[in-house]
């Protein structure tokens, strides 16, 4: 095959793609295992991982620019280059994302509201990112359409979440014995709680449009853009 | 003798100065001593002649003396290092072929002349030979190139310093055959020796190896290039100064006054004439025939009869020789029939004049007037430039390149328009090269103008052709207007080759001066042509290019 | 005309429109979708069926394509694959070449350039031609550009014209500054157009040729990969003004450079191996997301 060095380009760039988006999801579950256990510890490894994150993002937007700099790739390539650089804006986001869940872990004092399961969202997210870049990886376009698809049950879910905590939060009893500070407490919780399940939401958002994306570079149909 | 290895060679060598300073001494010397045996091949001097109070033989046997002392320091100093030389393995398998050769030769001429040895002087000559082969061979290329050349030289040189070969020295091989003299002999030595010594030296002095190979290759060629110059110019030379005397004598000029206007002036009875001053100019030599009230006798007829002949052919040739080449490029398709006419037309080119001027004598002359003239001539040297004009047009346009015919093509131009405007322009030097080198052939050619147009060999008057007459009749349409006289045309003529034929057949002790100056005026006449000729294709070459 | 134009295309062609193909390329059919190519408005130029053989060697199978006017159309393809061949089909040159043989029907404007009876001189007035290597005469600027109309009488310069009051020295000079501000080059050359062409540097001798080449008054300009011989400067220089020119003539040009192609053209047409036409489409679908695998492939420099 000719131009051998510039397809092995191409391949360790989608190479790094993918190790992208492995450590961030490493780097969600982790986070949502220190709100389960409140293990501060791995919730400060968390915040300082996104260092690491970052730095991959900058590494891989020089690589593609580099690349259509010196290559002038056209057709598949150039459409496989473009949407890499736009996957990469999302998995750093994740990457965030994932380092605001650490920060809600350092802040939080108990676990107020068992009855809104942030587990089993956060770890359905995680799934349909990684199956998100499986089907970058595979070219799949078929899973594009049904993690688009799933992102709409993730909405619901979240929707309900913040309708459980918000009534919960109204349900709660606060009478002359609640001290300021408990009313603090509470207040607080509660609005990181919200913000938790906003920001898991928002990962499902990041999935689609990462899915979105790879449909763009295999079909070169934007259909799924927005 | 050991064979020693090739010794290292650094990228920039010192030392290299005072090996070539000697490369260049000895260089000058073998090439005087060349140039000495030319002088006295031409008769310039003799092996007696002094030249500052020695005899031209020892010059030249000192020459051989210093080269053959020269070529052993060179190889000494070489082989103990003393000078940066780069020599390789071998002095070569030429060279050793050359230097044996030369063994051969002489030792052969020394062992049957000298030593009286019958027809066994072979026997030595072979093995001397063979000796020399090896001498060159086998050692180092600074010691295999030297020795054997300086054995030669330092040999050659007592032989003429010592008197073995001296100035009274003579040699007839075979009896009643011819003799060969000092001067003979100084010659032969001379001429081989010197350019052996200056390609030697010019080895040497290069350090051996590729760069002195180089060297030597291009003293030779050098050499070659100048000789040849250099004979050219003694041929022309040659001719010159013995034509000039006669071609050049009684030349007048002079100044006379030329009335422009008068009148008749009342007051003295006189016509009153204004006059300006013109130039007059009388060369005998190119302005008069033969005549015996001539004091000096000219070529004018001659001249002038080369000029028609050379006018006619050109215009009998040019245009058709350019129309079948344009053809046979152009329009031909590239096949038996255009290979045919190549070959016919290289045939015709290579045949002797005097077959032209049997075909004009036994075709055209019946057929125009049955005598010799003018016009037969024109035809017959037109036939002979014909093939040069036709292979030197073809190549002129097979030269032009592909892409005018393209791009002439692609606008839409018919293939006779882009021939006319584009090719044949481009093609002109090439063609007009072909013209002069065939004017200059024709311009010459005794042969056929003796069979075909020679008349009487001392005219008095030339051919009358060009003579514009305007006069009035008295029958309508009243004027007549005579360009050129056609009767003159089948008249026979004199040209100047057949003039000199004559001159030289009537007899050259007489007539000697007189042959000299024909032949010169000749020269200058073919001269003339070719500066017409070269000054019309530098006008088309600077239009052609940027 | 407002009726939308389709390339017709037999099933036929398409079917064996395989071509040879090289080490590593699928044996992929060309489908006849990928060769139609709609837009507006009559073709300027039309092929049907085209077929070229130089002898026994098959140069171009079944060719078929039409050509808007006022656009730039590229023909790409490797070494060989006989884009040059079917230029030179559109204004007749392939006649000059011995062995050639042309089947098939190519149409200026709705008529048969093919036919008997077809002045020739009159095609290639309307169908210019600019080669790959500049070809200037060796004559003057102002010559080289007045050549085409001389020759075909519409002027006529010197002293008889004058005598005969016909002179049309104004109508040269009008010409010259005319085809070179449409080439862009006289500002460059303006004060010597009488010196000889062959002084030129190589990317104004080109432009020059454009000159010429516009001088006869075309409607359409075919460009044998007219920048290959120049330098950047020069190359961009021309591709400028291939844009310009597109505005008033319909520009074919062949290039083996894809990146020029890209730039220059509004519609690709992409010729592989053995003569076929494998795609014909507006350059940005070509560029971003070609229908043929093989195309694909080419223009992403794996193969070809």
């Amino acid at each position: 095959m000719a131009r051998q060095s510039y397809q092995d380009q191409l391949a360790e760039m989608r190479e790094d793609v993918l190790f992208m988006s492995e450590v961030v999801t490493d780097r969600l579950r982790m986070g949502l295992e220190a709100m389960e256990s409140k293990d501060k510890e791995l919730a400060w490894d968390v915040i300082e991982g996104d260092d690491e994150v970052n730095q991959l993002y900058l590494d891989l937007e020089e690589d593609c620019i580099d690349l259509l700099a010196l290559q002038q790739p056209v057709a598949g390539d150039l459409r496989l280059i473009a949407s890499s650089f736009k996957i990469i804006t999302d998995l750093e986001r994740i990457g965030d994302l994932a380092t605001n869940l650490g920060d809600y872990t350092l802040d939080a004092e108990r676990d107020m509201f068992p009855e809104v399961d942030i587990q089993s969202i956060g770890h359905e997210t995680i799934q349909m990112v990684e199956d998100a870049m499986d089907a970058y990886a595979a070219e799949d376009i078929d899973a594009c359409y049904d993690i688009a698809d799933r992102d709409d049950d993730i909405d619901e879910l979240c929707k309900q979440a913040s309708q459980t905590i918000v009534r919960d939060l109204i349900e709660t009893e606060i009478d002359d014995t609640t001290s300021e500070q408990e009313v603090e407490n509470i207040m607080a919780d509660v609005s990181r709680l919200l913000l938790t399940v906003r920001d898991l939401e928002r990962v499902g958002d990041h999935a689609v449009n990462i899915a979105a994306r790879t449909l763009y570079m295999v079909e070169k149909d934007d259909e799924l853009i927005y | 003798m050991a064979v020693d290895s090739t010794p290292t060679n650094d990228l920039v060598q010192e030392g290299t100065g005072r090996l070539q300073t000697i490369g260049y001494v000895l260089q000058a010397v073998a090439l005087l001593v060349l140039v000495a045996s030319f002088a006295l091949l031409f008769e310039v001097v003799d092996a007696q002649s002094l030249v500052a109070g020695q005899s031209v033989l020892t010059w030249m046997g000192l020459g051989f003396g210093v080269l053959g002392l020269g070529f052993v320091a060179v190889a000494g100093l070489s082989r103990a290092d003393l000078v940066e030389s780069t020599p390789i393995k071998s002095a070569g398998v030429g060279a050793g072929i050359v230097y044996a050769l030369i063994g051969f030769v002489v030792v052969g001429l020394v062992s049957s002349q000298t030593l009286g040895l019958q027809t066994l002087w072979v026997i030595p000559a072979i093995l001397a030979g063979g000796l020399v082969f090896l001498g060159a061979v086998y050692p180092r290329e600074d010691i295999g190139s030297t020795l054997p050349a300086a054995g030669f030289m330092v040999f050659a040189g007592t032989t003429f310093l010592t008197g073995t070969i001296g100035l009274d020295w003579t040699w007839q091989p075979i009896p009643n055959g011819a003799v060969f003299d000092a001067s003979m002999a100084l010659i032969v030595t001379g001429f081989f020796g010197g350019l052996l010594g200056a390609w030697t030296a010019a080895r040497a002095g290069n350090g051996f190896g590729s760069r002195g190979r180089q060297s030597g290759a291009y003293l030779l060629v050098s050499v070659n290039a100048v000789a040849m110059a250099a004979l050219l110019f003694a041929l022309v030379t040659f001719v010159a100064v013995r034509g000039w005397a006669p071609m050049t004598r009684g030349i007048k000029t002079g100044i006379f006054w030329e009335p422009v206007y008068w009148f008749y002036f009342q007051p003295i009875q006189e016509y009153v004439i204004f006059q300006i001053p013109g130039l007059w100019f009388y060369w005998p030599f190119t302005m008069e025939g033969a005549a015996l009230m001539n004091d000096i006798n000219g070529v004018a007829p001659a001249i002038i009869g080369t000029f028609w002949l050379v006018v006619g052919a050109i215009l009998f040739a040019v245009p058709l020789g350019v129309g079948a080449a344009v053809f046979l490029t152009e329009y031909a398709e590239q096949g038996r029939f255009t290979q045919l006419v190549e070959i016919s037309t290289n045939g015709l080119w290579s045949t002797p004049s005097i077959v032209y001027g049997l075909f004009g004598l036994a075709l055209l002359v019946p057929r125009l007037g049955n005598s010799n003239s003018i016009l037969t001539g024109m035809l017959v040297l037109g036939f002979m430039l014909l093939p040069l004009v036709v292979i030197t047009s073809r190549e002129s346009l097979k030269s032009v390149p592909d892409e005018y015919r393209d791009a002439s093509a692609a606008l839409g131009v018919s293939q006779w328009q882009t021939i006319k405007s584009v090719v044949l322009p481009a093609a002109m030097p090439g063609v007009i090269t072909g013209v002069i080198l065939g004017v200059g052939r024709i311009a010459g050619e005794t042969a056929p103008i003796l069979l075909v147009t020679g008349g009487s060999p001392f005219p008095s008057t030339g051919a009358d052709i060009f003579d514009p007459r305007f006069a009035f009749t008295g029958q309508f349409p009243w004027v007549s207007l005579n360009i050129v006289n056609v009767d003159p045309l089948l008249q026979p003529s004199s040209a100047l080759p057949y003039q000199l034929y004559a001159v030289i057949s009537a007899g050259l002790s007489e007539n000697l001066s007189f042959a000299w100056g024909t032949a010169l005026v000749l020269l200058l006449v073919v001269l003339g042509f070719y500066a017409i000729g070269i000054a019309s294709r530098a006008y088309f070459r600077r239009k052609l290019q940027a | 005309m407002s009726e939308t134009h389709a390339t017709p295309v037999s099933e036929q062609d398409a079917d064996q429109a395989t071509g040879q193909t090289t080490p590593g390329e699928t044996n992929e059919q060309v489908q006849a979708e990928w060769l139609e190519y709609e837009f507006q408005g009559d073709a300027k130029v039309s092929a049907t069926d085209v077929n070229v053989h130089y002898g026994d060697d098959h140069a171009l199978h079944d060719i078929s394509m039409d050509i808007p006017e006022h656009s730039v159309t590229a023909l790409i393809g490797p070494s060989g694959c006989g884009k040059s061949t079917f230029l030179r089909c559109l204004n007749r040159m392939n006649d000059r070449i011995k062995s050639a043989r042309v089947d098939g029907s190519v149409e200026l404007d709705g008529m048969e350039i093919y036919q008997d009876g077809v002045n020739l001189v009159e095609l290639r007035k309307r169908v210019g031609m600019v080669f790959q290597a500049p070809n200037p005469f060796p004559k003057s600027i102002r010559d080289n550009i007045s050549y085409g109309p001389r020759k075909h009488g519409e002027i006529e310069t010197g002293l008889v014209s004058r005598l005969l009051g016909r002179d049309d020295q104004e109508q040269e000079d009008e010409l010259v500054e005319r085809t070179l501000r449409q080439a862009a080059l006289w500002d460059e050359v303006k004060d010597r157009l009488d010196d000889n062409a062959l002084g030129l540097s190589g990317g104004q001798q080109q432009r020059l040729c454009i000159a010429r080449a516009l001088a006869t008054d075309p409607e359409v300009l075919l460009m044998d990969e007219p920048a290959s011989a120049l330098d950047p400067i020069a190359t961009s220089k021309i591709e400028d003004l291939i844009e310009e020119l597109a505005e008033d003539y319909t520009v074919i040009v062949v290039t083996h450079n894809m990146q020029q192609a890209a730039r220059i053209s509004d519609q690709t047409a992409v010729f592989l191996t053995g003569g076929h036409l494998v795609e014909y489409g507006d350059t940005e679908q070509i560029f971003e997301n070609p229908e043929s695998q093989r195309v694909e492939d080419y223009i992403t420099g794996k193969f070809g």
